[in-house]
């Protein structure tokens, strides 16, 4: 298992010591886990579902009033004129 | 004479001072807003009158409050202050709860002990302080335990609710999957997730129940079926219930002690009239693979939207975005965490996901199958929640495979998205509690707390409390 490639999938830096320990535990866990590939599912279909609803639809009115206004939802964040700010996408532009 | 809501808040407060220092419950005291609450009940007689007025409560970390933090135990979210309130916090307060504070957890739900907290303290068990509280909603349990609150909020993914509640001898519900609203809960599986009471009693966690449960138009899962009368069902006879005991629920791995005390616990249900059957659930083994895999996948998912931007304000750097999202989240999140993110990412990764994700979905099919089947042929089933006691603190943390094993009871009834609750049914020479998990079938809570009340009615553990340490 190549947890390098997998931890830059899941955007998120690991030390080298971080890196050789999920190593051993995720393969150990996994090994593990082996044993459901024996089970027959042919023809089984995904549980997509859980509580057996299908297609919840609303009414395609916005709702109001219902979580909080935009400064509240921003108070977390760090912010300019009211937008999320983020740091420049491309390493080249913070180069030069 | 009844208490008013400032003597309730009072002997709350009082008993978190005696008992804070023993087993850290608790993360943060809301004192203002418990303040502006019991204000509120002084004063308006409509609000006074309701089911939960004048209850001292507490509130998981991970369930929004705009009033304290929400951090769910994690860095990550260390300074977040949620902008609204969950569904579950705004009809706690509405049936007029007192909520006193917020309580300590596993990061992010990810955890059977408490013990992967990602921020202080380390929570203890009210029996034994040398021992685990259980988890991830360890504080919650804690904190009804030791008597500092009435009532405690939990969430329960693969076991949260019920596992604490069974180590520290307290009632702990787990509402079927659609039954109490997840708007507010800071995901962990989706699929999965729920959030339920832990009580003193059967009677409190049914009450509280009945004030949470139902429709919420804020999450489409939630189901429309009505509520149930879960008070009026306890007390109820349980002679001719059919009662199922799953032989895989008492297989290799469980404490010898804890054996008898749920073996004896079904003799009880026998002598009130119920018939006893044995049955099998022979995926039960399987059901832990088809859960871990499950939630890591779901959880490396919700988990992407902490990117150091909008929930956190973390150190500003000059640097690229995706160095950006790199640095917060591998500072930010705790071992447990990266773990549950690494293997998800991993079970969805392109050449694995039929392989991982897309077996253990299927073999979710085949295990909820097989709950259907039984329940065809019983009214509810009984086990233990978890194959031993509460553990020594720091005596499996260093193992993952070995603390996943101990999910073993509680797993699958969650991948089959069924109720289930614990109820205390005995105590360990060692003087630590046992408890007794009833699985009813989907939305069938009323059933579960009829069993669960003629457990309780008929012992005296709900009288049990344990002695402040010296």
């Amino acid at each position: 298992m190549d947890i390098k490639k997998i931890a830059e999938l899941a955007r998120m830096n690991l030390t080298d010591v971080e890196t050789k320990r999920f190593e051993v535990e995720i393969s150990g866990v996994l090994q593990n886990f082996k044993d459901i590939q024996v089970i027959d599912t042919e023809n089984i279909p995904s549980a997509d579902d859980v509580s057996g609803l299908k297609n919840v639809m609303r009414e395609d009115v916005a709702m109001n009033n219902t979580l909080a206004d935009p400064k509240e939802l921003l108070k977390n964040a760090k912010t300019h004129n009211g937008y999320v700010k983020v740091s420049a996408v491309f390493a080249e532009e913070t180069v030069s | 004479m009844t208490m008013s809501a400032r003597e309730n808040l009072e002997t709350s407060l009082d008993a978190i001072t005696l008992w804070e220092p023993h087993i850290s419950a608790f993360v943060e005291l809301t004192k203002d807003e418990a303040e502006r609450q019991v204000s509120v009940l002084e004063v308006d007689t409509e609000l006074a009158a309701r089911p939960l007025a004048g209850m001292p409560i507490a509130i998981k970390e991970n369930i929004a409050t705009t009033f304290g933090h929400t951090n769910a135990s994690s860095n990550i979210l260390k300074n977040f202050v949620s902008p609204f309130n969950a569904t579950v916090t705004d009809r706690l307060l509405s049936a007029g709860a007192i909520v006193v504070g917020k309580t300590q957890q596993d990061e992010f739900g990810m955890g059977s002990s408490t013990e992967n907290n990602g921020l202080p303290p380390q929570t203890k068990n009210p029996w034994d302080v040398s021992r685990i509280a259980g988890g991830s909603s360890g504080g919650s349990a804690a904190a009804v335990a030791s008597a500092e609150v009435s009532a405690a909020f939990g969430t329960d993914t693969g076991g949260s609710i019920r596992q604490p509640a069974s180590m520290c001898g307290v009632v702990g519900v787990k509402p079927t999957y659609g039954r109490v609203s997840r708007h507010g809960l800071l995901a962990y599986g989706s699929s999965l997730d729920t959030a339920g009471p832990i009580t003193k009693t059967v009677r409190d966690a049914a009450k509280i129940l009945e004030v949470i449960a139902g429709q919420d138009p804020l999450d489409a899962t939630t189901s429309s079926l009505p509520v149930g009368s879960y008070v009026n069902a306890c007390g109820k006879s349980i002679a001719g219930l059919t009662i199922g005991v799953p032989k895989e629920f008492f297989a290799e791995g469980i404490d010898a002690e804890v054996k008898q005390i749920i073996t004896d616990a079904i003799a009880s249900y026998k002598e009130q009239g119920a018939i006893i059957k044995e049955i099998s659930l022979s995926l039960t083994p399987a059901a832990i693979a088809v859960y871990y895999l499950i939630a890591k996948a779901e959880a490396s998912s919700n988990l992407a939207r902490y990117d150091g931007l909008r929930y956190e304000v973390g150190e500003e750097r000059i640097e690229a975005l995706l160095d950006h999202y790199k640095r917060i989240r591998g500072e930010g999140f705790g071992p447990e965490v990266k773990r549950a993110i690494l293997m998800g990412t991993y079970a969805l990764s392109s050449g694995y996901v039929e392989e991982w994700y897309g077996k253990a979905s299927k073999v979710r099919t085949l295990i909820r199958r097989e709950y259907e089947q039984a329940f065809q042929e019983v009214d509810v089933i009984v086990g233990p929640v978890s194959p031993e006691p509460a553990f020594l603190l720091g005596s499996k943390s260093s193992d993952p495979l070995a603390m996943y094993l101990a999910d073993a009871y509680t797993v699958p009834v969650s991948v089959a998205g069924l109720p289930a609750m614990s109820v205390p049914c005995g105590m360990t020479k060692n003087n630590l509690p046992v408890g007794l998990q009833i699985i009813a079938s989907h939305f069938q809570e009323e059933t579960m707390f009829q069993v669960a009340s003629a457990f309780e009615d008929a012992h005296e553990y709900k009288n049990l409390s344990p002695k402040l340490p010296q």
